[in-house]
């Protein structure tokens, strides 16, 4: 079984122990820099999946499975992107000690085969660590049709390690690289690197001092580099031999460490992560220049570049050109800083309004709902389960208004999934595409101004699939402040897609509606993120974002993912939504739900909405989407009016995050944060939804 | 955002002494090699060296806006201004 999804095994999808292998068996570990296709090689390799798409740090949790590779069976692990063995980001920092703490039998460092030259500088440092490695060039179509030729004999040979080249998406290469790892031994072949008179002095000094103990789980000469430049998981290992050995000073060795550090960082003119980084560069420089002999740094586009070519690579370039030119034209129109948004709004109205909104939420919904289970199943249910089971309370939890059937597998079913569904087909077509990358290129100058960077834009994005899972992809962010700014507007403003979709179906007649119901939503967005942006302490962020090419989405990822997800999300929808209707039948038995009903009926009623109103609060208590069904119903049945429904909307969409997006906040920013966020979410819901009220009648709008 | 002086001032000298110009006051289209990365900000610098921006690297700017987009090899990277301050071209 394949299972979802973006969250580790170990997070949500691991309740099934069975499936986290255990710890005995051998570990291929595939490292690599963010978007070179390790979750695809992942899924080639093993029996579980990792969510592919085309952005960036798409994995932001490690994945674990098992595989089988010749007649051995493996545990193979997918982390995210890392760009060096020295991190940056926190989730960087997570592959980093895994790689550490971790004895892999081998690692596959993956990277892009048309990126050579800023690939191989990672691929030198694990071999300077003492990493047992395989190299794998992935995506060598795409170097095909860039007319790139890479010699991976002699690259083999002058590196020390197999290379094997793949394209992880087509499966091609996997094969030769099962046999690689079934063959592999470790060479113990260590690139030595001149990191010239400002530096190497020092590497020695500390290397002498770490011969006594080896704890760091990479090699000496490794660990040195990373204390030189001052990283974190390198300073905390020496802080806790310090901390081992008393006070500071009282172990000389690790203070000596730091002090050699500072003294060498002193001496330089440059940062020493700058000089060592460059160091290495020239290093991999001389490598390519070896093995891809005919590309120049300093033109890659000039006539007579590649001299000696084969026929076949000839062809291939041929071939790349057309499709190359073709990407490149739609990105020119994608990237346009004056044409981009246009085309934003269509990808929205298309995707979103008309396939999700009017064509899933409407009229799918509409049959599923009303002829299938209206007229069909749940009449036939009903009937059968009140002839064998002569219990009215009974009959009540199953089949009752509120029943585990009538009312908990009906929306799940005939509601929740379809329009799921089609908000994660849509989304994976994104995703796969690569427009991500460009929307937060093109939004990057607004979002500065509620503080968030462009990058931000993809949990938002994802926040309309799933808020929970966007909560999590927040940690892809840069600092603190960036995370929080986007927690907060994740749970405040960004509708999920059931409710999205819901929303937009019974708006759908009502185009001036819907245009009131999203100009509000966006207002509140970017005046809490101004807000926020105000408020909270710390510098804007910083915008850098690699763009991947513009690739065709394949059929079976986007196959494989939507299914997945659809598959997580009514995994988890369907027992909360069971709960649900068990809860309301003891609340309805013992009375506390018509208590609570009336609680709710105050401030329903101040923001002009029918008293009936008050259960779409009360179960978007329990989840945005079930509040959101309860709305679809209401509006079925013909009980609010343009205006009201709109309020009602415009309430629910900022209204409280559900249990699970609750629960992520909870452990991605803490229990304060998370609870300080709902506190400020329930009024000011209701705030809104009153104002909007007040303002609609008071202008005497009819919709 | 920088005023008209204040891109005339502190960048101009550089220019006619090293040839070097930094990525945001470069034309569109226009191609160079980067020459160094500013190492002030360690934090921007080590974000740039890390993504495979590196001094003796080819660059060609394509955009200016929305953000500044710009190719080194086979690799787009988009960033704001203040990043683009941080890496100097020569052309």
């Amino acid at each position: 079984m394949k299972l979802p999804y973006i969250c580790s095994k170990n997070e949500c999808c691991c309740r099934n122990t069975g499936n986290c292998p255990g710890t005995e068996l051998p570990k291929i570990v595939l490292v690599g820099n963010p978007n070179v296709g390790k979750s695809s090689l992942f899924n080639s390799l093993s029996e579980s999946y990792a969510v592919v798409s085309n952005y960036p740090a798409t994995s932001v949790e490690i994945t674990r499975g098992k595989g089988r590779i010749g007649d051995r069976e493996y545990e193979i692990i997918d982390t995210p992107g890392m760009y060096s063995l020295h991190p940056i980001s926190e989730e960087e920092r997570v592959s980093q000690r895994m790689l550490f703490n971790e004895k892999p039998f081998v690692c596959l460092h993956v990277v892009d085969a048309r990126n050579l030259r800023r690939m191989l500088p990672f691929t030198v440092q694990l071999l300077e660590a003492g990493t047992p490695l395989i190299l794998v060039l992935n995506m060598m179509d795409e170097a095909e049709d860039r007319g790139l030729e890479i010699d991976m004999e002699k690259l083999s040979r002058l590196l020390g390690v197999p290379v094997v080249g793949t394209v992880s998406s087509e499966g091609r290469g996997i094969e030769e690289l099962k046999t690689e790892i079934a063959k592999f031994s470790p060479s113990g072949n260590m690139p030595e690197i001149d990191y010239g008179s400002n530096i190497d002095p020092y590497l020695s000094e500390i290397e002498s001092q770490l011969a006594v103990a080896k704890e760091s789980g990479i090699s000496k000469r490794a660990f040195a580099l990373l204390l030189l430049q001052e990283d974190l998981t390198a300073l905390e290992k020496v802080s806790e031999k310090e901390e081992k050995g008393g006070c500071g000073c009282e172990n000389r060795r690790s203070c000596g460490l730091r002090s050699i550090a500072e003294a060498a960082s002193k001496q330089a003119d440059s940062p020493l992560t700058y000089l060592i980084t460059l160091k290495r560069q020239a290093y991999v420089n001389e490598i390519v220049e070896q093995v891809m002999p005919d590309t120049d740094p300093g033109d890659t586009e000039g006539p007579g570049r590649r001299k000696e070519k084969s026929e076949t690579a000839a062809r291939k370039e041929k071939s790349g050109v057309k499709k190359i030119a073709l990407a490149e034209n739609i990105d020119s129109i994608l990237t346009h800083p004056a044409l981009g948004i246009p085309v934003l709004f269509l990808i929205l109205y298309f995707g979103f309004y008309r396939f999700v909104g009017v064509f899933a939420a409407g009229t799918v919904v509409d049959f599923l709902e009303n002829t299938v289970f209206g007229a069909h199943i749940n009449p036939w249910v009903s009937a059968q389960f009140t002839a064998l089971v002569p219990y009215p309370l009974l009959q009540d939890l199953f089949v009752g208004e509120y029943g585990i059937i009538t009312q908990a597998v009906t929306y799940a079913i005939a509601l929740i999934l379809p329009i799921v569904g089609a908000f994660f087909l849509v989304f994976s077509i994104i995703e796969d595409t690569g427009y991500l990358p460009r929307l937060a290129l093109l939004v990057d100058g607004m979002f500065k101004k509620i503080g968030l960077s462009g990058r931000a834009v993809i949990p938002m994005v994802l926040g309309f699939g799933c808020s929970t899972m966007a909560t999590m992809v927040t940690r892809t962010l840069e600092t603190r402040r960036e995370k929080l700014i986007s927690t907060i507007l994740l749970a405040l403003a960004i509708p999920c897609s059931a409710q999205l979709g819901i929303i937009l179906s019974i708006l759908s007649g009502n185009p001036k509606g819907l245009l009131i119901w999203a100009g509000v939503i966006i207002l509140e967005f970017l005046f809490i993120g101004y807000l926020a942006a105000k408020v909270l302490p710390g510098e804007n962020p910083t915008f850098i974002l690699e763009l991947p090419p513009l690739r065709r989405p394949r059929l079976s990822n986007i196959a494989v993912k939507t299914y997945s997800r659809m598959h997580w999300y009514f995994l988890e929808v369907l027992p909360l939504f069971v709960l649900a209707s068990v809860l309301i039948w003891i609340g309805r038995l013992t009375g506390l739900f018509d208590l609570a009903l009336k609680a709710m009926e105050y401030p329903t009623q101040w923001i002009g909405l029918p008293v009936d109103a008050a259960t779409v609060f009360l179960f978007g208590f329990f989840r945005r989407d079930f509040g959101a069904v309860g709305l679809y119903e209401m509006h079925d049945s013909g009980l609010l009016t343009g205006v009201q429904l709109v309020v009602a909307a415009v309430t629910l969409t900022l209204f409280m995050p559900c249990i699970a997006q609750f629960m992520m906040t909870v452990k991605e920013r803490g229990l304060k944060t998370a609870l300080a966020i709902s506190g400020f979410i329930f009024p000011s819901a209701f705030l809104v939804g009153f104002i909007v009220s007040t303002l609609l009648g008071a202008l005497g709008v009819v919709l | 955002m920088k005023t008209k002086s204040a891109l005339i001032s502190p960048i101009e000298p550089d220019r006619t002494d090293t040839g070097n110009t930094p990525l945001s006051s470069m034309e569109a289209k226009k191609r160079g090699k980067i020459s160094h990365l500013e190492t002030k900000n360690p934090g921007i610098l080590q974000k740039l060296m890390a993504m495979g921006v590196l001094p003796g690297m080819p660059v060609t700017l394509l955009r200016r806006k929305p953000s500044f987009l710009f190719e080194v090899d086979q690799t787009r990277y988009a960033v704001d201004r203040e990043i683009a301050d941080h890496i100097f071209v020569s052309c």
